[in-house]
């Protein structure tokens, strides 16, 4: 019988016990991120884990009132440890560049079916923002520091600017000549788009992890000081301020020059964009809830011969959507129960439906209808990836990249030139 | 465990602001606070440890008497303990106190250096003032480090494993009264003296670089407690010594000596300990008594 005490055996089983909890309690929070999600007008792309997809919102053809969307195209990574999240980027000769948590940035060819292994190395950490498309060139913020400039076609590096002292979470925009991106450093940087030099940069004095909203030479982007600043880029100087009650993540939307924007202690504002009074602010004090992503805004049809309404559309933490009259701030209408999770990625409309993604593979794309906030539609991730590796002939087109040294996308004639700015809405 | 987590990490952030934005400082004076705080507990447990070290030859004595019998061996047990006031839960309690403050202290550390969207959120609902947002992100680079991630170098896992080990071995006492390699409960002390380290190095491998420092820094804090209580003895460090206290072989004349047995009734009790004595000395021209060293 050992002498050892009970009370010692107590001792290394309470130790033992204290590093199962400190590995297991302790661990950093479960998941990365929401997927990333934008679109180009027609169809929907989400960045989720190894792989991009996109999706067509419209229902199959004889089936209107279906509830399920599928994947039409997926690119994956061969290495299912690489995960990308950020929103991805679509050029009009169909190639969709998404930045992984590898600090890569990859591109998928969406027409010729070509497996691209362009991936140039875009820095230390992960790529967390959505890509600029401008022309030849790629913009793309790191998650350690700074922003990079690649030939979208070679993956070469133009530049890189790393003067910044944290990571760039935002989407780069482009004006003119000027390369603008909003850091978590707290600044907003101007530079010269064509050899990365710095013009000008202004402390917001809150780090600012969303894309800032560009409108008639002004920049509104929100920031973790619990503000939202208004930036003139010709005086390059804080211009407005207006302190919230919470962090404002989303790039804020505006319409009839109001901005509307929300935070993460789940208030909705309503502001005069040029002297920043408060129109209105909303909460749901039933259902708080952070409001992280970029909110939508469309038009409720009018019933019985009135006029439409302008609506703005918020998705909260709560698992709900909210609509509000965009003059007056008043409760259109609150969703059904998104659904089984959180709310937080963009939200995107096309046609009647308010599209966003969420964390939960089962409803990875949701959709619901603008009119009356019921769902319309959504897309499960595991059926879906199931149906596509099961199936003899598959119904997608599935592009798969192992990672390689940079080579050159393929350089087969586009079907359409591609514009200056960005031909997808990147949001994140 | 929020109800620990949030207010620990709120006050990391006034920390940080207050040390100059110097993450790796705020980490090791934060973990030296609390250590501050939970030292009425360390000394409770250490105190208590010592009390049941100096009981464990009564108690072999014990169970060379009552083998066999469980219950008799087991009241035996508690009137010992309650005849020197001595309470065997005593040294588990502090520990187990000071378990969800520890937890709390790794998760607000883990939580305030978040490097992902879904983690930068979570902060967000922990900061209990709202004027320390201006702080966040936290400046995570140190060196070579990432703080919020694992160390490429793997320096600091090496750390970890050597201070871990350097605690367990100066402050974990093995059984007295036996220097007897083959005994179970030493061989059971031994084993644990290199396993944990090398468990908890293993697990730090994959743990973000300012939790390994507060790891190493919480250890090297707990040797400083100890030595500063005397009881340290860095001897025990040498190959071939036991954990504190050290067992001191002293000289001692030819003469056996025993302790005065008070006079009983003769039922051969007497004749059998002084057997049992005479068995355990070693032959030899000097006849040694084994001893405690202070």
């Amino acid at each position: 019988m050992s002498v050892l005490p009970r009370p010692r055996q107590w001792l290394y089983g309470a130790a033992l016990l204290l590093i199962l909890l400190l590995t297991s309690c302790g661990a950093p929070l479960p998941g990365e991120s929401w997927p990333g999600i934008s679109t180009d007008g027609q169809f929907v792309y989400v960045a989720y884990h190894n792989r991009v997809m996109r999706v067509n919102p419209a229902p199959p053809p004889g089936d209107e009132r279906s509830p399920v969307r599928r994947f039409d195209w997926i690119g994956q990574l061969a290495d299912d440890k690489i995960h990308m999240y950020a929103p991805p980027a679509v050029s009009a000769d169909g190639i969709v560049y998404v930045g992984a948590y590898d600090h890569k940035v990859y591109a998928f060819s969406l027409t010729n079916g070509l497996l691209t292994t362009f991936n140039s190395d875009a820095g230390n950490d992960k790529v967390i923002g959505g890509a600029l498309i401008a022309g030849d060139t790629l913009y793309v913020g790191n998650g350690d520091k700074g922003v990079r400039a690649l030939d979208r076609r070679t993956g070469a590096r133009r530049w890189n600017f790393t003067d910044t002292r944290y990571g760039v979470w935002s989407t780069p925009i482009l004006v003119g000549d000027t390369l603008y991106f909003a850091s978590l450093d707290h600044f907003i940087y101007a530079l010269d788009a064509v050899n990365g030099t710095l013009k000008w940069k202004v402390d917001l004095n809150g780090a600012i992890a969303g894309t800032p909203l560009y409108e008639k030479g002004i920049l509104y982007a929100g920031t973790f000081g619990n503000e939202m600043v208004a930036v003139s880029l010709e005086r390059h100087e804080i211009v407005n301020r207006y302190a919230t009650q919470g962090w404002v993540w989303g790039t804020p939307v505006m319409l009839n020059d109001t901005l509307y924007f929300g935070d993460l202690n789940g208030w909705v504002y309503a502001l005069d964009a040029s002297t920043f009074k408060l129109k209105w602010q909303k909460n749901d004090p039933e259902r708080p809830g952070a409001i992280r992503g970029k909110l939508a805004l469309t038009k409720l049809r009018a019933k019985d011969g009135g006029s439409d309404k302008d609506i703005v559309i918020a998705g909260s933490e709560s698992k709900y959507l909210h609509a509000y009259d965009a003059q007056t701030g008043d409760l259109v209408w609150t969703s059904a129960i998104s659904a089984n999770e959180q709310v937080l990625s963009d939200l995107i409309v096309i046609g009647d439906d308010v599209i966003f993604t969420t964390l939960s593979e089962s409803q990875l794309v949701a959709a619901f209808n603008t009119q009356n906030g019921q769902k319309s539609w959504e897309v499960n991730y595991t059926s879906e990836m199931t149906r596509v590796q099961t199936a003899t002939n598959p119904p997608v087109t599935l592009t798969t990249i192992t990672p390689a040294p940079t080579a050159a996308v393929s350089t087969a004639a586009p079907t359409a030139a591609v514009s200056p700015a960005s031909t997808a809405t990147s949001q994140q | 465990m929020d109800f620990l987590t949030n207010p620990f990490t709120t006050a990391l952030l006034f920390l940080y602001q207050f040390l100059g934005q110097n993450i790796v400082l705020t980490i090791v004076v934060f973990t030296v606070l609390i250590r501050l705080a939970t030292y009425p507990l360390t000394y409770q447990q250490i105190k208590s440890s010592k009390a049941m070290q100096e009981l464990q030859p009564k108690l072999k004595k014990l169970q060379e008497k009552h083998k066999g019998d469980r219950e008799k061996m087991a009241q035996a047990q508690m009137e010992l303990y309650r005849e020197h006031g001595v309470n065997p839960l005593a040294g588990c309690l502090p520990l187990l106190i000071q378990l969800p403050i520890l937890l709390g202290l790794y998760g607000a550390i883990s939580r305030s250096l978040a490097a992902t969207p879904l983690q930068l959120l979570d902060l967000h609902h922990r900061i209990l003032i709202p004027g320390l947002s201006h702080l966040v992100p936290l400046q995570n680079q140190f060196l070579w480090l990432n703080l919020a991630a694992p160390d490429p170098y793997l320096v600091l896992p090496i750390l970890v494993v050597a201070t871990t080990w350097l605690q367990q071995k100066l402050m974990t006492p093995t059984p007295t009264g036996s220097a007897d390699p083959k005994d179970p409960s030493a061989a059971m002390a031994r084993n644990m003296t290199v396993m944990m380290p090398l468990m908890i190095g293993i697990f730090s491998l994959q743990f973000a670089s300012g939790l390994s420092i507060y790891w190493v820094v919480s250890n090297l804090a707990g040797i400083l407690q100890y030595a500063m209580l005397g009881k340290i003895d860095f001897r025990t460090l040498l190959p071939g010594r036991s954990g504190a206290p050290t067992l001191v072989v002293e000289e001692v004349d030819d003469t056996p000596k025993t302790k005065a047995l008070p006079e009983r009734s003769d039922n051969g009790t007497q004749q059998k300990l002084r057997a049992q004595q005479a068995k355990k000395r070693k032959p030899g021209p000097s006849k040694t008594k084994a001893s405690k060293a202070k």
